[in-house]
């Protein structure tokens, strides 16, 4: 198009354009500034000397990184609680969408959507103190269970880092299983009734249905979901939430000094490293290693995908 | 061959029920053990076992979180953050997706990309520490407000609607005279209610739920929303705030710190479990739409 038609095109939508100066603003400061922002992990950067005239430094911060014995500890914690998250949290939602959707419609229905959804709005921070108070040691429900009804020895759940896993893990799939809940139910009901119809009259029962029809149908949502969660595992923006999987969120407000050995993960790293000792240019370096991960990761199981389904999320 | 069938599938049915009744059950004791827990006497809750009654019931420590000026200001910041907030993300989110939803809009798929590859690739915690304190958001009550005042995702979602209005009001509207800011305020956004009100549970849940901004950007504890000072209460022991706290409860010897957690979780809590049922209504259609765009 020429110049001229171009800028008059523009000219006679010109509200709408100003329309969309904010958002443009607010992206182009608070996402791309902060992108370019990386360039920190190559440099010595002082606050003092800014961007450009920090030192380069090549992979020096990078180096450091792979000589820190806390670096693999919180590696070893981020795919650990990821791939045990994955194992037994991803498959939970899927199982409780097929069983919600074997019931008749009515209050029942409706009831147990509506309470298990809830956890969902609550923040990790109560989410944390309520867990905090059931498996008190001394006053907790757990330890009360535990020891009055089945005379056994109170537990430190929240003292000894070799619980904090499973805990965590456990938090999660409690928070979020309703509400992941909801995404596969949504796609069940766009599979075709006809199917169903044709299945009984063939006399297939009720499970030969399910494996057939319904798992067949929820297959693009559970692989898009699926993708999404992998990606999460070393969280791209900074804490994703409402994944089965354990975030930032979720460990900062579970953990405590005394499991940090269990709890502290990457993002954690980050977040003492850069903001508690203020070594801006290391915890950066860790920050752009993480955000590399994650981008395999998606692409790696997009392409597994593929490769098994024809299909994946681009 | 029929009864052995019909048999099988009740047996399945009821398997399903108790199932499904047990997770109601786990999802809702916590919050009711709590609840009661915020209800008990303090003194004896440490001794006696609560489960679904609170021991020796009492409003003492509601009282002793009402009447902590702390609680009560971080409260109507949480308020303030999540009405100002909900409010600045409509209008600048809404005025894009409006822009965006227009076919005729010159260069619409670079400004799509531009807003999407955010969606993908982050700078990270430390480049967005380092650049709130270069804008001189430290300390600011507006770092609660403008990070979070556009989202594109939300941008997708109400331009989807917007596309589906019927055109010839616009039109019509159009040679009347009207001009755009004029068709978006009396005829658009009273047509997109509902996507709107979506929106703003989305974004208000939120802005209610954030605690990690505030704790990382503000120092002044006179600006930390209801979140954060929980945060500060449940997990500092040895924080400021806790220690004014658990001095104020010396006074009145049945109230301990314990309780107090209980109760200002309690008042945290309320707020999102009134606006729940609207929530359910426009959340999940919300969730649905999101679901069917991505």
């Amino acid at each position: 198009m020429e110049r001229r038609q171009v800028w008059k095109r523009v000219k006679r939508r010109k509200t709408l354009y100003l329309f969309l100066v904010p958002a443009v603003a607010a992206v182009f400061i608070f996402n791309y500034l902060p992108m370019l922002g990386i360039v920190i992990a190559f440099q010595d950067y002082t606050v003092s000397q800014g961007f450009l005239s920090s030192p380069f430094v090549g992979f020096k911060h990078f180096a450091a990184m792979f000589d820190n014995p806390d670096f693999y500890d919180s590696l070893k914690n981020t795919l650990g609680i990821n791939v045990f998250a994955i194992l037994i949290g991803f498959p939970m939602p899927i199982l409780m969408a097929l069983m919600v959707n074997e019931l008749r419609e009515g209050r029942f229905k409706k009831t147990v959507q509506s309470i298990t959804y809830l956890p969902h709005f609550i923040s990790w921070v109560i989410i944390g103190g309520i867990v905090y108070r059931l498996l008190d040691q001394d006053t907790g429900i757990v330890n009360i269970i535990i020891t009055s009804v089945f005379g056994g020895e109170a537990i430190a759940f929240m003292r000894e880092p070799h619980y904090f896993w499973g805990i965590a893990i456990g938090s999660a799939i409690w928070k979020e299983i309703g509400w992941n809940s909801i995404i596969y139910l949504a796609a069940i009901t766009a599979i075709d009734q006809q199917l169903y119809e044709a299945a009984i009259v063939d006399g297939a029962g009720r499970v030969k249905r399910i494996w057939h029809i319904t798992l067949p149908g929820i297959a693009p949502t559970i692989i898009v979901l699926f993708i999404l969660t992998t990606g999460s595992i070393v969280s791209v923006n900074f804490s994703v939430g409402g994944t089965m999987t354990p975030n930032f969120e979720t460990l900062f407000n579970l953990r405590n000094a005394m499991v940090s050995s269990a709890s502290d993960n990457l993002d954690i790293l980050v977040y003492k490293i850069g903001v508690q000792y203020a070594h801006y240019s290391y915890a950066s370096a860790i920050g752009l290693f993480q955000s590399i991960v994650a981008l395999i990761l998606i692409v790696l199981s997009n392409r597994l995908s593929k490769k098994v389904n024809g299909y994946g999320l681009y | 061959m029929y009864p052995k069938h019909h048999i099988y599938e009740k047996s399945a049915n009821t398997v399903i029920v108790v199932l499904l009744l047990s997770l109601c059950a786990i999802t809702v004791y916590p919050f009711l053990y709590v609840l009661a827990y915020s209800f008990s006497d303090g003194t004896t809750s440490a001794s006696r076992i609560i489960t679904f009654l609170p021991s020796h019931p009492t409003f003492e420590n509601y009282k002793a979180v009402f009447s902590n000026d702390l609680i009560v200001n971080a409260f109507g910041i949480s308020v303030a953050r999540t009405l100002t907030g909900t409010l600045l993300h409509l209008i600048v989110t809404g005025l894009a997706a409006y822009a965006i939803s227009k076919d005729d809009l010159y260069g619409k798929k670079g400004l799509m990309l531009y807003f999407m590859v955010p969606m993908f690739v982050a700078g990270g915690l430390i480049p967005s520490y380092i650049l709130i304190n270069k804008l001189h958001l430290m300390n600011s009550f507006w770092v609660y407000i403008l990070p979070g005042m556009f989202s594109t995702f939300h941008m997708i979602i109400i331009a989807t609607f917007l596309r589906g209005l019927p055109e010839s009001l616009e039109e019509s509207a159009k040679i009347d005279g009207a001009g755009d800011l004029t068709i978006f305020r009396k005829i658009v956004v009273p047509l997109s209610v509902p996507v709107f009100i979506t929106i703003a549970l989305f974004v208000g849940v939120a802005q209610w739920n954030s605690w990690f901004d505030a704790f990382l950007y503000m120092t002044d504890t006179r600006l930390h929303p209801l979140q954060t000072l929980l945060y500060k209460i449940m997990f500092e022991a040895q924080a400021k705030d806790f220690q004014q706290m658990a001095l104020m409860s010396q006074g009145k010897s049945n109230v301990t710190p314990e309780a107090i957690k209980m109760s200002t979780l309690i008042v945290s809590v309320v707020p999102a479990v009134c606006v729940y049922p609207f929530l359910q209504k426009y959340f999940v259609k919300g969730v649905t739409m999101g679901a069917v765009k991505a």
